[in-house]
């Protein structure tokens, strides 16, 4: 029968896509960056881009991020250089800015009364 | 149309927006998880009086359906009328092509309804194509899984109809 077919057909291709789709999808994705533990950016990691936020200059360029000037003492965020995984974190302006995995699901995207 | 054939559409949409309005109360592991078993009146819809009749009873049941639930013209409303326009459309083409049986047409109902819920998802939404590409395979999947379910009781629905009809053609 076709019906079983199909039914064969859209399990395999689903439950392999299930496990395909996550893999092959670029990783790294988003850049946060939190001040004061308040979420103020969430950025493609894809894209080139400088921000200027509470003292500190970020630069995204080529899939890394680094701090590039800071107007802290220590300054370590900008000794930490260029980084593609991980966190920068300037403790004195309190910025973290780390590079998250898997993106959020997109919340409300498909809910209960569809 | 007959007068009759009226009033059968008006029960068929009844019980279809009873299911839509009653599946909401069976719990399931995923919030946004629903079974979708108004779809097996569409489909016996489509079925037994074709494609106007389905779009039809599909109209009524989203648009009602979302005024009893307070979500009329919300996200919630665009999805369903997506995904309802979808399937109903993609069932109609399946069953021109006469290959598939109810299961066929119910798992390809069940599909175009997933899919166009993601596309509307994705252009009214939110334009991440990351997230959509993640989430898509596992709605497809449970989604094949429930349009077998409701395939089944199509199934189920249609012989019983046929005895039914058997039975009053004999006596």
């Amino acid at each position: 029968m076709f019906d079983r077919m199909l039914l064969v057909l859209l399990l395999i291709i689903t439950g392999a896509s299930i496990v395909l789709v996550p893999f092959y999808l670029p990783r790294g994705g988003q850049i946060r960056i939190e001040v004061n533990n308040k979420l103020l950016y969430k950025l493609p990691l894809s894209d080139d881009k400088t921000i200027e936020i509470n003292g500190l200059t970020v630069e995204i360029q080529a899939g890394k991020v680094r701090v590039a000037d800071s107007d802290c003492p220590g300054k370590l965020c900008v000794k930490q250089g260029w980084i593609d995984s991980g966190a920068i974190i300037c403790l004195p302006n309190r910025v973290v800015i780390t590079i998250g995995g898997t993106p959020t699901a997109p919340k409300g995207g498909v809910d209960a009364t569809t | 149309m007959q007068q009759r054939d009226k009033y059968r559409l008006a029960l068929l949409a009844a019980c279809a927006l009873a299911l839509h309005g009653f599946e909401r109360l069976i719990p399931t592991p995923i919030p946004w998880l629903r079974f979708g078993f108004a779809n097996i009146i569409t489909l016996i819809t489509l079925i037994l009086y074709g494609f106007n009749a389905a779009l039809t009873i599909t109209l009524i049941r989203v648009i009602i359906g979302s005024m009893l639930m307070g979500t009329f013209l919300g996200p919630p409303f665009i999805m369903s009328t997506v995904g309802g326009l979808f399937s109903v459309a993609a069932m109609w083409v399946a069953l021109q092509v006469r290959v598939f049986g109810p299961l066929g047409l119910s798992l390809t109902g069940a599909l175009f309804h997933n899919l166009g819920q993601l596309l509307a998802v994705y252009v009214v939404f939110i334009q991440n194509l990351r997230s959509i590409l993640i989430l898509a395979p596992v709605i497809l999947f449970v989604g094949t899984l429930t349009g077998v379910l409701n395939g089944l009781a199509v199934i189920f629905i249609m012989e019983h109809l046929k005895k039914m009809s058997d039975n009053v053609q004999n006596t």
